[in-house]
């Protein structure tokens, strides 16, 4: 051990400085008992600089000063009580540290229960031993920060995700690995059915009874199939369990329904039935069990309206779905045909002659606000046309010269008597004509030469993007009512990148926006120990007017 | 001979004095990035270890300054070595307790002076106390003030301890220090003790041309005595300071384009625009057919 003094005279002050030269073995007990009296300031970012050097004695003291302040303060060791450091164990072929003794406040908000035990993620447990909270101890040795870089990093997080996640953690915010499904929907947050419901129970449910599971495209083969006496087999619960006595009174009637309508059942392919009744029978059953467990009236109600919903769909659809035509109204559809319906579902007297063509394009919805009434009878106009047959130019005209003349000389005519239309001599015509001037969105609408689109309706026409990108990171304000049993939405997402890696093409920026909206993504981009945070945002230009 | 650590595909230095020699002597600036053990939660400033860019090391290693080591070698294990681990602590607590008791013993002695007039300051106050309670009886109070007061004058100089009350005050010390383990300190090392030698491992930098180009760039630049930091920020390759970091700021951008490459002029507008707003000047640095840099640098005028 050595210990170098050295005076500093400023001012009238002489002040005596002890730097420590803690050796590679180690700090012996007078260095660690020195660590208790530090100064604990750091010197500030910013501040004026010099423009260039000029060899000048009080800038090479500057330098010199702030050299020797920074050997001081970086051969400074982490030293804590053992009473106030956390203990864990390093699990290398499961990639966590398992807490052993748990001192200090961390547990609020850092780390995960399973089966008792409790456990950290190797970003966590690096970033408690920088902030000297916790030893963690692998084969019965406390490993030092450099061999908790090279054994606990580098193979489940990268270096550059262990970098921002600590460097936002140590600003305040509170980070977990990214969930990719929020269990709650915002309607059910709204009703705070998440306050009813844990979150345990909800992962369990998710995960046998999601709606996308019950369209046959998206079954499993696993599933097993279960036959008609299974379902008799849950009626008998039902009736039996005194909880659900409102329950069975409301689903009485398609349970019993279902007993009777035997023949529809072969419309459908069968073994897609099967497979939906059987799942739909395990997640009916579990239903049950949590009806017997809770008594809570809230939840009650909620269990019985999926198990109706789910009860519904167990027994044969009244109508046969393959013979009953829904038209097709999305926009990849520009003209769809609605058939004439049947003669028995029409109320008497009412007869359809004609089948009824439809231009579903102009279904799109308007999301531009404050649209006048005007500009909806020009959509009518376009649903229902109306055009005499004379006046039709596709009936009329002969030839594709009379047809562009038809539909152009009506806006032609007005041009004549109009003190402007010297501007339509020429090859080059103005965008807008006088008779457009009805008001400020329809001028904006004619000048929008290159039309706006919106990302995220567009997104399914871009390609698809070259490379796969994670979001890391789910980031939460800091706050002390936050839970980790109920960490709600976070209140934002990072996804960490190099910075030599190439920059996100559109598809990319798009696809993780999407998949993050609510919630704003902040891409993280590393550059060899600087980091910076990017986010992409859809900006709107004005597309209305309104004065 | 500076150790530069490789850990999954970053360089580290982990040893203090190492990293402080390399700034001061090498100007080889690099980047810390681990937290700061005075002050963790905070990143104003951060402490080991420091990371390298590929360049910096490349430099180093081919000036010899440094060796490049596997930081992913793990530590020695065994019931020797954490049996070591377990003395080298024990005999860490005895001294520390050693030290603390010491410490109280010479706090105690410079305390005496203080303990001495405290005890003889209640001393007089109990014996007034029990003057008063004899002689309540008597109606001449101000006898007792003169005699109370030509007691003070007797006992001016100062009260020492006796040797006895030393002796007992440091036996009560004794009895009251004791050993509880829970309240010795302990260090999270930082950097990893290896007494044996290790061996150097290859370092595989520049590949493709762009990393050659970027690192002749810089080792020209840095030979010119420079100090030279990653441009990322300012959207290029390099930034240069005339002097150190800490104390100038930098003066160029430095952007490694191939010299075969056609820049449009949109970069050009580009790179000019950033430079003028931020006050640096941009150096656009290309290697001719004969393996030198040569320097091109923007400035932005306006008409005249």
């Amino acid at each position: 051990m050595r210990i170098a003094v050295s005076q500093i005279r400023s001012g009238e002050f002489v002040v005596i400085v002890v730097t420590l030269q803690i050796t590679q073995r180690g700090a012996n007990a007078q260095e660690l008992l020195a660590h208790r009296n530090l100064d604990r300031t750091v010197p500030p970012r910013g501040g004026t600089k010099d423009y260039a050097p000029d060899r000048s004695h009080e800038q090479e003291e500057k330098l010199q000063g702030m050299y020797s302040l920074y050997r001081r303060m970086l051969a400074e060791e982490r030293v804590n009580k053992i009473g106030n450091l956390s203990k864990a164990i390093w699990l290398e072929d499961q990639g966590l540290a398992e807490v052993t003794v748990d001192k200090g406040k961390f547990w609020h908000h850092i780390g995960h229960t399973n089966k008792g035990k409790k456990y950290l993620y190797p970003e966590e447990a690096v970033f408690l031993m920088e902030t000297n909270a916790i030893e963690v101890y692998w084969n019965k040795l406390p490993l030092a920060i450099q061999q908790a870089y090279a054994m606990m990093l580098g193979n489940r997080v990268s270096m550059e995700q262990y970098q921002v996640y600590a460097h936002l953690s140590r600003l305040g915010y509170i980070l977990t690995r990214h969930q990719s499904r929020e269990h709650f929907s915002w309607y059910e947050r709204q009703i705070q059915l998440d306050e009813y419901i844990p979150l345990k129970q909800r992962i369990k449910e998710g995960s046998r009874a999601e709606v996308r599971d019950w369209f046959p495209s998206n079954q499993h083969d696993e599933q097993t199939t279960s036959t008609s006496g299974e379902l008799d087999k849950t009626e008998e619960v039902h009736r039996d369990n005194p909880a659900t006595r409102e329950v069975k009174s409301a689903s009485d009637s398609p349970v019993e329904h279902s007993t009777s309508n035997q023949t529809p059942r072969d419309s459908l392919p069968k073994d897609q039935t099967s497979r939906m009744k059987g799942r739909i029978e395990e997640s009916v059953e579990d239903e049950q069990m949590e009806i017997e467990c809770n008594r809570k009236d809230k939840i009650e109600k909620q269990e019985e309206k999926e198990v109706n919903s789910l009860v519904t769909l167990s027994y044969e659809y009244k109508w046969d779905f393959t013979n009953i035509t829904i038209p097709n109204v999305g926009q990849d559809c520009d003209v769809s045909e609605i058939p004439i319906p049947s003669a028995e579902l029409l109320p008497t007297g009412v007869q359809v002659n004609t089948v009824l063509k439809i231009n579903t394009g102009a279904f799109s919805l308007n999301t531009k606000r404050g649209r006048k009434g005007k500009s909806n009878s020009e959509h009518l106009s376009k649903i229902v046309p109306n055009l005499r047959a004379e006046d039709d130019p596709r009936k009329v005209s002969r030839n594709w010269m009379e047809f562009k003349q038809m539909c152009g000389a009506k806006r032609e005519m007005d041009m004549s008597d109009s003190p402007v239309a010297h501007l339509w001599q020429g090859e080059v015509t103005p965008l807008v004509r006088p008779s457009d001037a009805t008001d400020m969105g329809a001028i904006l609408s004619r000048l929008q030469v290159i039309q706006n689109i919106s990302l995220e309706k567009e997104c399914s026409s871009l390609p698809k993007p070259d490379r796969y990108l994670d979001i890391a990171y789910d980031v939460f304000l800091p706050d002390s009512h936050f839970k980790k049993s109920k960490p709600g939405r976070p209140n934002l997402r990072v996804c960490v990148q190099r910075f030599s890696e190439p920059a996100p093409d559109l598809a990319l920026i798009v696809q993780l926006n999407q998949r993050s909206s609510p919630v704003p993504l902040l891409w993280a981009v590393v550059d060899n120990g600087d980091i910076s945070f990017y986010s992409f945002t859809e900006a709107d230009l004005p597309a209305d007017y309104h004065m | 001979m500076i150790d530069l650590y490789l850990c999954h595909g970053n360089v580290y230095v982990w040893n203090a004095s190492a990293a402080c020699d390399l700034r001061e002597r090498h100007r080889i600036v690099g980047t810390f990035v681990g937290a700061l053990p005075r002050l963790p939660r905070q990143n104003v400033r951060l402490g080991r270890p420091l990371q390298l860019m590929p360049e910096e090391t490349t430099l180093l290693l081919n000036k010899g300054i440094a060796r490049l080591l596997d930081g992913n070698i793990p530590p020695k294990t065994g019931e020797d070595a954490a049996q070591a681990v377990t003395e080298h602590r024990q005999q860490s607590f005895r001294e520390q307790a050693e030290i603390c008791r010491n410490d109280r013993k010479r706090k105690l002695h410079e305390m005496a002076s203080v303990i001495a007039k405290g005890r003889a300051a209640k001393r007089k106050k109990l014996a007034q106390k029990e003057k008063a309670d004899d002689e309540s009886s008597s109606s001449v109070s101000t006898s007792d003030v003169t005699s109370s007061t030509w007691d003070e004058h007797e006992e001016e100089e100062e009260p020492r301890l006796s040797v006895e009350e030393m002796k007992e005050l440091e036996a009560k010390l004794e009895k009251t220090t004791g050993y509880n383990e829970q309240a010795f300190l302990v260090q999270i090392m930082t950097e990893q003790v290896s007494e044996e030698t290790q061996e150097t491992i290859p370092w595989n930098y520049p590949t493709t041309d762009t990393e050659a180009l970027r690192c002749h760039v810089f080792q020209d630049l840095w030979e010119k005595g420079y100090f030279l930091t990653s441009g990322g920020k300012f959207g290029g390759d390099f930034l240069v300071y005339p002097g150190d970091p800490f104390r100038y700021h930098s003066f160029y951008i430095a952007v490694c384009r191939p010299r075969t490459e056609n820049m449009e002029a949109l970069d050009i507008v580009r790179l000019g625009r950033l430079g003028s707003n931020v006050k640096k000047t941009v150096l656009l640095c290309s290697e001719s057919e004969t393996g030198e840099i040569n320097y091109t640098s923007l400035q932005w005028t306006g008409m005249n």
